[in-house]
């Protein structure tokens, strides 16, 4: 392949370029080239089934040219000019206006109807870059916003184009709230059996070993090989630490997650011996599980409360966090907002890839009278109000992320409450798998925010 | 040094991922016996071998050679290692404490007691070449001459004070170095662009302009990094620069004015 003249092409695009065709021109195809897609493996204004998206492509199998066929997109690109006719900068650096907007269309093409096999989107104006993957119904970075230099150019095209060509398959979730209480153990079980009865190769990581009570609620132990062995040792195999949690039905039909118990050694963690051997800290974990990520298509982490080393393990290694709260617990939702504005900023600003990214909270296992849901939402839309106040931080997508100014949508998704799902830990199975009423509600939390 | 690297840590590394830095030596007879302390403490090295990181899950010794070479004579499986930051002046401090190499002064500035002990120490170290050199005859002079500019040490021959050309002058580089730079003509200053509308590139020209010409300490700043958290901010709402001092890209509110040389709004 030819190597593509990134100076002369940025240089010849002007610093306010207003006219979003010649960035596609003089940019965008060649981008796209770079990546791999010839002339015949992309569609420009590609109709998407919401919206026309700037560009689609994808490789040519035996008699099916995407040219022609324009059917299964693998990438979709929208571009944006450099700036306005009037001559406005137009920034999509993370955070402003512009950005947002973009990156929710970005979102919502990789999420229209003619898209479902898309799995990237890119979002670029020929100064800024975002690369951002699509997993079920998750959307999110896997880029940071990168600006785009003559001195880097290669590096991101190199970077972008290793990250589409090998996919990873999972999509890593930890599910997390710093307070405690609010049942992250048994969602993620749950979730876990959910996901692995529609047919998904589950993973779930008890990273909680003072508690181990995911371990223990599966009635499993920790295998020869732990997972703190291979945290402190990389020649050992991880997989080694799997086991799997089965579950035969009267039908005959078997069901199956995997699990890595809880490692009673790690409980020691805050013995200096035992941490001195962990590399990186808090950002090993992520390395250790790599492997796991083109193996499986969901990876649960479970985690403890308090902001440490297993908690910042989790969320380093994972794409997204699922934040469980309690209508009536003021102190689960004030500590879902800490999550959302510091923790996973701070988390983000460390990895540098632009992950994790935080989903939006939902209430668990608690029912709700009117009354009760109005004063929740009183206390959340005052939440949001002082935040925005004082830090111009907006709350509002990860409380009511149904919500457009034309309909003040404020559902919060609510996992009704269900007396077999808490008494489920003493059958040694998650209640998913038991009962129909329970197998029910989860699978609508698994629909609202994966499936 | 974060909750996500190894950076200030006390580490338990294995010995197979570090490799030797600086070229070591030390008796057979030493590094045995120490090995064999070692052993008896159940392998627990407890003074560190000091490492950097120089790849995933690979260091690479910077100081302590001497535990590094007793830990591989004991055969260690691990060995317990500080990781320091790989910038050069933590590298250098390091050997210093560890008393690997000496710490030089800036002869061009130093205080008189400093340049005083500084000679002192020379002249006192076993078979010094400047022996018979009065102390504080030489600082006296040393001290009075014209010292700020000097770009080598000849000038220190004329002041008559016992240091001659030759072994006695080339001993001071031990622990003297000197950091004048010859008098450049200044930079022109590059056109005032509008901060709104600059291109990324002549953000950096501007900010280069304050770096080179050092005004009021922009030469500290890291230009690549400002000038790409200047360009990719929001700046439609900006009634002055003033809000630069908060993007946290190290130009804080007493570097603002300076802008003001290469910026308009």
């Amino acid at each position: 392949m030819l190597l593509t003249d990134w100076n002369h092409i940025l240089d010849n695009i002007l610093p306010d370029e207003s006219n979003e065709a010649v960035i596609s021109k003089r940019f965008v195809e060649y981008f796209i080239e770079a990546l791999g897609f010839n002339q015949q493996e992309q569609v420009p204004e590609f109709p998407t089934g919401n919206g026309t998206v700037d560009f689609a492509a994808r490789k040519n199998t035996d008699g099916d040219n995407f040219l022609f066929s324009k059917t299964n997109p693998y990438l979709l690109v929208e571009v944006k000019a450099r700036a306005t006719g009037a001559g406005a900068k137009i920034n999509l650096s993370e955070g402003t206006p512009q950005y947002i907007n973009t990156r929710e269309q970005i979102k919502r093409y990789l999420l229209a109807s003619k898209c479902n096999t898309s799995q990237w989107g890119i979002i670029t104006n020929s100064v800024h870059i975002q690369l951002f993957r699509r997993h079920g119904k998750v959307v999110f970075p896997a880029t940071p916003t990168i600006l785009i230099k003559k001195d880097n150019i290669n590096a991101i095209v190199s970077h972008v184009k290793h990250l589409i060509d090998n996919p990873p398959k999972a999509l890593t979730v930890c599910v997390y709230n710093n307070k405690g209480g609010v049942g992250k153990t048994t969602t993620t079980a749950n979730l876990a059996a959910t996901l692995a009865q529609q047919g998904k190769q589950v993973l779930v990581i008890d990273f909680d070993p003072q508690q181990g009570d995911l371990t223990k609620s599966l009635g499993l132990e920790v295998r020869k090989v732990s997972l703190y062995d291979c945290l402190s040792d990389r020649n050992l195999n991880i997989h080694d630490t799997i086991q799997p949690f089965a579950v035969k039905f009267k039908s005959g039909k078997l069901l199956q997650f995997d699990v890595i118990a809880a490692d009673p050694k790690l409980g020691n963690f805050t013995e200096q011996d035992l941490a001195a051997r962990i590399e990186k800290g808090s950002a090993r974990l992520k390395d250790a599980l790599k492997a796991f990520v083109y193996e499986y298509d969901y990876i649960f982490i479970d985690c403890p409360t308090n902001w440490m080393f297993f908690s910042q393990s989790s969320l380093y290694a994972c794409d997204v966090v699922l934040i469980p709260t309690k209508h009536n617990n003021l102190a689960s939702i004030d500590n879902a907002v800490k999550v959302i504005k510091e923790l996973v900023p701070k988390v983000k600003a460390a990895r540098q890839d632009g992950r994790p990214i935080a989903l939006p909270i939902f209430f668990n296992g608690e029912n709700i009278t009117p009354s009760q849901l109005k004063i929740a939402n009183q206390e959340i839309t005052s939440i949001i109000t002082r935040e925005i106040k004082a830090s111009n931080f907006n709350l509002l997508p990860y409380f009511y992320p149904k919500y457009i100014k034309s309909d003040n949508n404020t559902k919060i998704f609510s996992l009704p409450s269900y007396a077999i799902v808490a008494g489920a830990a003493f059958a040694r199975i998650p209640a998913a798998f038991k009962d129909i009423t329970a197998a029910k509600y989860y699978l609508e939390l698994a629909r609202e925010y994966f499936i | 040094m974060s909750d996500f690297d190894n950076i200030g840590k006390l580490m338990h590394l294995k010995l197979t991922d570090i490799e030797p830095g600086d070229h070591f030596s030390e008796s057979e007879f030493i590094i045995k016996a120490a090995a064999e302390t070692v052993l008896q403490a159940d392998g627990r090295n407890w003074v560190p071998v000091i490492v950097k990181e120089i790849g995933d899950y690979q260091y690479q010794t910077v100081s302590n050679h001497f535990v590094y070479a007793v830990a591989q004579q004991a055969k260690l499986e691990r060995v317990w290692c500080i990781v320091i930051s790989p910038e050069s002046q933590s590298i250098e401090q390091a050997k210093i404490l560890a008393r690997e190499v000496l710490p030089k002064v800036n002869l061009n500035i130093a205080s008189r007691d400093t340049i005083l002990a500084a000679l002192r120490y020379l002249i006192s170290e076993p078979s010094s070449a400047l022996r018979g050199v009065d102390p504080i005859v030489a600082t006296n002079r040393i001290a009075e001459s014209n010292r700020k500019t000097w770009s080598n040490f000849n000038p220190i021959i004329t002041l008559k004070c016992g240091i001659t050309k030759g072994k006695k002058l080339d001993a001071l580089a031990k622990v003297f170095f000197l950091s004048s730079l010859p008098a450049s003509p200044p930079l022109p200053p590059p056109e005032i662009v509008s901060i709104k509308s600059a291109s990324r590139d002549e953000v950096f020209t501007g900010l280069s302009y304050l770096s080179k010409s050092q005004i009021d300490g922009f030469e500290a700043i890291d230009i690549e990094k400002s000038s790409d958290v200047i360009f990719s901010a929001s700046k439609g709402k900006w009634k002055s620069l003033n809000p630069i001092s908060k993007l946290e890209c190290g130009i804080d509110t007493t570097k603002i004015k300076a802008l003001k040389k290469v910026f308009s709004l």
